[in-house]
């Protein structure tokens, strides 16, 4: 579904990735590891078109996405979430799931954005109840995303994604687990499963051990943005180079 | 344990815009203790120590740090007073190079000479500090980040230090020497409160906890009681 060829990004005289190469095979769930500044989630905002790459080329279901904006990536149907929170603090938490699923939102201007806004939050949707139901978060879906805890913004955040319209098929998600409860984050762990099995790709850029071992078919491992391994995550987990660059001990 | 109590909070309400995120929260930190509050997201872990560290006024309730009443002090003052906190996500100043961020850790102190013999001990005791003493703080790493951070809060000499999250994006070799450094700070003589997400881990360094939810206490026990209990384990590590 995607691949990545030969991937490389320079920033000033800092190589951020240097050739890296790896696919991502429609309805598996593919974590991207690796020790802070590796190279992780300059990755992932190439591929969701946020920054221009340097070298090699990035294909989506065949076609090259590389030197598409961003818009134009999400409606091709890559979703995204971010490692910090991209959320509209001053919107309720459900006014934030609502305009996701404003269709033909994305790439329309700001200002047709804003006009639609007086617009959202009206119709009842059995499905943003069902996935607010699903993080426990149901009781706080009129309050200001912003007044949320960190932990809890998480979570909007990764509903967020799961309401893009159109539909994503491939989600790249930027540490989903950080911050939250490790009970949420079985939680989060099933929930992805799920949408797996109802067809949906992911790539997961993530430090919490359980997230990798438990979900992921495959792992990456960046180190200074070489891929250094590539394999599930039981065998990667052994690897001694893998050991002494980001699992420790 | 007849150790001194650091601090007592004691059925503290507090929170936002005239709604509790604490209501009726009470616990205690003696000296020399590592303990760590977990719970859910949302439970008012952070609040805590907004509360105690004076960016949120209690509502109502006692907060005693060292036998004296402080609900309600300004951040300022508690720092004053021997209380350092180390928020949630990065506070290093990114353009000031490691040493300034250590040397303004010590700014509000007097004691000038003793100030720099404090942070010569500090740069011993985390070789990385003199490594990258002129590097700027903002081209660290995010664990390396939290090191100086921390280092930087020891130079005002807390009585009691209160770390948010600090294992918060790090890789899993980073978090594990972020831990480890925390129980050396506690051995060098330092009471610590700790948040954690990864309440496992925080756990395993405490020598007590608290559970909360929902802005109340559920929970208390030491570290391995409740590593060991079956409820704690279902609702609040993840089984």
């Amino acid at each position: 579904m995607l691949t990545l060829a030969d991937v490389t990004k320079r920033f000033g005289g800092i190589l951020a990735l240097d050739g890296v190469s790896f696919q991502v095979r429609a309805g598996c769930i593919v974590g991207l590891i690796g020790p802070n500044g590796s190279g992780k989630t300059v990755m992932l905002n190439l591929i969701s078109g946020l920054s221009r790459l340097d070298g090699g080329q990035i294909l989506f279901r065949g076609d090259r996405i590389d030197g598409l904006p961003p818009y134009a990536v999400a409606r091709r149907g890559i979703g995204r979430t971010f490692q910090l929170l991209k959320l509209f603090p001053d919107l309720t938490v459900r006014q934030n799931l609502e305009l996701m699923r404003q269709p033909r939102l994305m790439g329309s201007n700001l200002q047709t954005m804003l006009a639609s806004l007086p617009r959202v939050a009206t119709g009842p949707s059995a499905e943003i109840d069902a996935l607010l139901e699903m993080v426990g978060l149901h009781d706080k879906q009129r309050e200001r995303a912003g007044s949320l805890s960190y932990g809890q913004q998480k979570l909007v955040a990764f509903l967020n994604v799961l309401c893009m319209n159109p539909e994503p098929e491939l989600i790249l998600l930027d540490e989903p687990a950080a911050g939250v409860n490790p009970t949420m984050i079985n939680t989060l762990i099933r929930q992805v499963q799920h949408f797996r099995e109802r067809g949906k790709t992911f790539l997961v850029v993530e430090h919490d051990l359980k997230v990798i071992m438990d979900l992921c078919d495959t792992v990456v491992v960046l180190d200074h943005g070489r891929r250094i391994a590539e394999g599930p995550p039981a065998k990667v987990r052994q690897d001694p180079a893998v050991m002494e660059a980001y699992f420790g001990r | 344990m007849a150790a001194e109590c650091v601090l007592e909070m004691e059925q503290i309400c507090a929170g936002y815009g005239g709604y509790d995120v604490l209501r009726g929260v009470s616990l205690r930190v003696f000296r020399g203790e590592i303990v760590s509050v977990i719970g859910p997201n949302g439970a008012g872990k952070s609040t805590i120590f907004k509360t105690i560290f004076g960016f949120l006024r209690p509502r109502t309730g006692h907060i005693r740090f060292q036998g004296a009443e402080i609900g309600g002090l300004p951040p300022d003052r508690m720092a004053e007073r021997g209380l350092a906190y180390v928020p949630q996500g990065r506070s290093v100043f990114p353009h000031m190079t490691v040493w300034e961020n250590l040397e303004l850790g010590g700014y509000i102190r007097g004691d000038r000479t003793a100030l720099q013999a404090d942070l010569e001990a500090v740069a011993a005791r985390f070789p990385l500090l003199r490594e990258k003493r002129t590097a700027l703080a903002g081209a660290l790493s995010g664990g390396q980040q939290q090191v100086v951070e921390m280092a930087r809060c020891l130079l005002l000499r807390p009585s009691l230090m209160l770390v948010d999250e600090p294992s918060l994006g790090l890789s899993p070799k980073f978090a594990e020497m972020i831990f480890e450094t925390i129980r050396q700070v506690r051995d060098a003589g330092t009471t610590i409160m700790l948040v954690e997400q990864n309440a496992r881990r925080a756990l395993e360094i405490s020598d007590r906890g608290y559970v909360l939810e929902l802005g109340q206490n559920r929970y208390e026990g030491t570290g391995a009681e409740l590593l060991a209990s079956a409820d704690v384990k279902r609702l609040y590590l993840g089984g």
